[in-house]
């Protein structure tokens, strides 16, 4: 079966632009292509937009002028006023789970499902994070550095009890920071990474960015006035407890990238936070047949981009952390790079200028912060699959666990089968194994529709859903700097 | 020892009147439009599932939509995530097992 031919766009196009996601780079993207005059549809599986940064309290709630949340609100409702536009159609909790043709986009939600042809797709779908496992990381009360703003940001909440942030990377600073601003007790903040290989990026981030290290520097100030103790060149060992968190071990970075068990200290902690950093979500772009490429200094695979933000797929676009980890501020300028192109009009050269300074910043923070070895603190006891309980000893006995192959020890393990679809698990399984990141990217089990769980019974409401299309593998382009 | 319990951030002001639900048989208050996870962590319920084969204990972890770990079972409505599942009046929840 041929697919339709899907045209590069143009400015007279009445088929809408697709954006899926509705974070800053998507936001932002919406915001130029209506202000271009061009109809949008903005899909997004959260109840409210705004993604991970803007993430929003349910609707109804308030805040007085003294509540803490660190969340940028004159921003968002800037952004925002893009949904009020006759010229764009918001799908809210809506999952766009497959791509039956390129240009064509299947969504799925409690409002209906469907399908949608646009005149242009725009991947504004975020990063996740990654897994670091220790012995008891699967206890209650050990959760995500993003589960934490989350609880802060969208559940208004803040834990009674004592709370450890570690992890390596930006977002540890920012967790630790938002806690402490909402009043909890933040006692411990461990930062992988030693803070010499940090300096070098601070300083060139003097020039580069110096709002956003003002911010970091108001970060550590927020966390130092909260009387928590912060260490650089610590991770997490373990966690202990039965049912819940009681305690958390935390020990020196080994030059192997093991903690220095002979140094390790058991400290009371009611929630852990765990910020071991973040990967570009490079899901949609794999289903949509788009070359990818492992960059570091972009945390990870990403799809290869022109410099008008297209993929190697005619048409569709790539932006904000999906697509190279890069913050807010990237986000918010991509998103309207990428509109300027679909809309044939010239960025403004102040954006463009402001891009290629942020984009040297965050590609020299990103790098600094990748530790010299890969963390590694799983025993053979650890789960390293949530999913399916799957514990290292287990991956380790696999008759397929020296096959080189993820996607064959998946098949015979289980690895990755449930509902996370390996999301969680597979990166660091590759990385305990010995396979090396492009030996992962090159045998990582294809990503089949739909992108994520969607109820059966929302599926069907797709009458003609009919076969997707799935590319037999990921395409990698040869990296280059 | 009494589970760690989640709490407003001052100054937060969530919607006016109170709903309830219940969970495992327990009835547990919320407010409208908050998720069933936050009104659970303000209860000091941390556990939100027990896993199929070895029945541990799993809660809150990415609060983000993609690790299911706080997945919960809703009588007529079936295997949800709490972290992202406004709570509804007389709503039936129980711990996800076997389902998940
Ligand atoms: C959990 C988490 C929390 C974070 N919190 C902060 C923070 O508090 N402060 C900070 O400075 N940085 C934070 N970051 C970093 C953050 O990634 C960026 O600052 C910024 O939000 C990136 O914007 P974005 O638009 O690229 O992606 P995002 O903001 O992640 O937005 C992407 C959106 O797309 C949606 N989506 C993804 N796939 C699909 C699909 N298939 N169908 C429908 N919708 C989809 C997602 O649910 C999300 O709403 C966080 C990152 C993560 C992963």
């Amino acid at each position: 079966m041929a697919n339709p031919v899907f045209t590069p766009t143009n400015a007279n196009s009445d088929a809408p632009v697709i954006v899926i996601g509705a974070g800053p780079a998507g936001l932002a993207c919406a915001q130029e292509l209506v202000a271009g005059n061009r109809r949008v549809v903005l899909i997004d599986d959260n109840i409210q937009p705004g993604g991970q940064y803007f993430r929003q309290l349910p609707p109804g709630y308030s805040t007085a002028p003294r509540a803490r949340l660190m969340r940028d609100k004159a921003r968002y409702d800037d952004l925002a006023r893009v949904l009020d536009s006759p010229l764009l159609t918001h799908l809210p909790r809506t999952t766009a789970w497959s791509f039956p043709q390129p240009g064509t986009v299947a969504h799925a939600g409690p409002l209906g499902s469907g399908r949608i042809a646009g005149s242009a797709v725009v991947i504004a779908t975020g990063a996740q994070e990654r897994s670091m496992p220790f012995p008891g990381w699967t206890l209650p009360g050990v959760i995500s550095a993003g589960g934490c703003l989350n609880l802060a940001k969208a559940h208004g909440l803040v834990p009674e009890g004592r709370v450890v942030v570690a992890g390596n990377g930006p977002l540890v600073l920012v967790a630790a920071a938002t806690m402490a601003a909402a009043g909890a007790r933040v006692t411990t903040v461990a930062e992988a990474q030693q803070s010499r290989r940090l300096a070098g990026a601070a300083l060139s981030g003097v020039v580069a960015a110096p709002g956003i290290l003002a911010k970091a520097a108001q970060y550590r100030a927020q966390i130092l006035r909260a009387g928590a103790a912060w260490k650089t060149g610590w991770m997490v060992s373990r966690a202990h407890g039965d049912e819940t968190l009681r305690e958390v071990s935390i020990a020196p970075v080994g030059p192997d990238g093991r903690p220095d068990l002979t140094r390790e200290r058991t400290i009371p902690a009611d929630l852990l936070v765990l910020g071991y950093g973040l990967m570009p979500g490079s899901d949609a772009a794999r289903l949509l047949g788009c070359r990818m490429e492992l960059r570091p200094d972009l945390g990870g695979l990403v799809p290869v981009r022109g410099p008008d933000l297209q993929t190697s797929t005619a048409g569709v676009y790539a932006v904000g952390d999906g697509a190279g980890i890069g913050g807010v501020e990237v986000a918010l300028i991509e998103g309207r790079l990428a509109a300027h192109a679909i809309l044939g009009t010239p960025a403004p050269k102040q954006l463009a200028h402001r891009y290629r300074t942020l984009d040297r910043f965050r590609r020299a923070l990103n790098s600094a912060y990748v530790l010299p070895t890969p963390l590694r603190a799983a025993d053979d006891d650890t789960i390293i699959c949530r999913c399916e309980e799957l514990r290292l000893r287990d991956l380790k006995a696999d008759g397929n666990a020296a096959s080189g192959s993820l996607n064959t020890l998946k098949t015979s393990s289980r690895l990755g089968m449930g509902r996370c679809q390996g999301r969680n698990c597979l990166h660091t399984a590759a990385g305990l194994l010995g396979l090396s990141p492009e030996t992962m990217v090159e045998t990582m089990p294809r990503f089949r529709p739909p992108l994520r769980p969607v109820p059966l019974a929302r599926l069907a409401a797709d009458r003609d859903a009919g076969p997707a299309r799935e590319p037999d593998e990921i395409i990698l382009s040869e990296a280059k700097d | 020892m009494p589970q760690p319990k989640m709490r407003f951030i001052p100054g937060v002001v969530p919607n006016a009147g109170t709903l309830s639900f219940s969970f495992e048989g327990n009835e547990i208050p919320a407010r409208p439009g908050e998720t069933v996870a936050s009104a659970l962590m303000r209860a000091g319920v941390p556990v939100l599932r027990r896993t199929r084969i070895e029945n541990q204990p799993r809660g809150y972890f990415c609060g983000m939509g993609i690790c299911w770990e706080c997945a919960v079972f809703v009588e007529g409505t079936g295997v949800v995530r709490s972290c992202g599942e406004p709570a509804r009046p007389g709503m039936v929840v129980r711990l996800a097992e076997a389902e998940v």
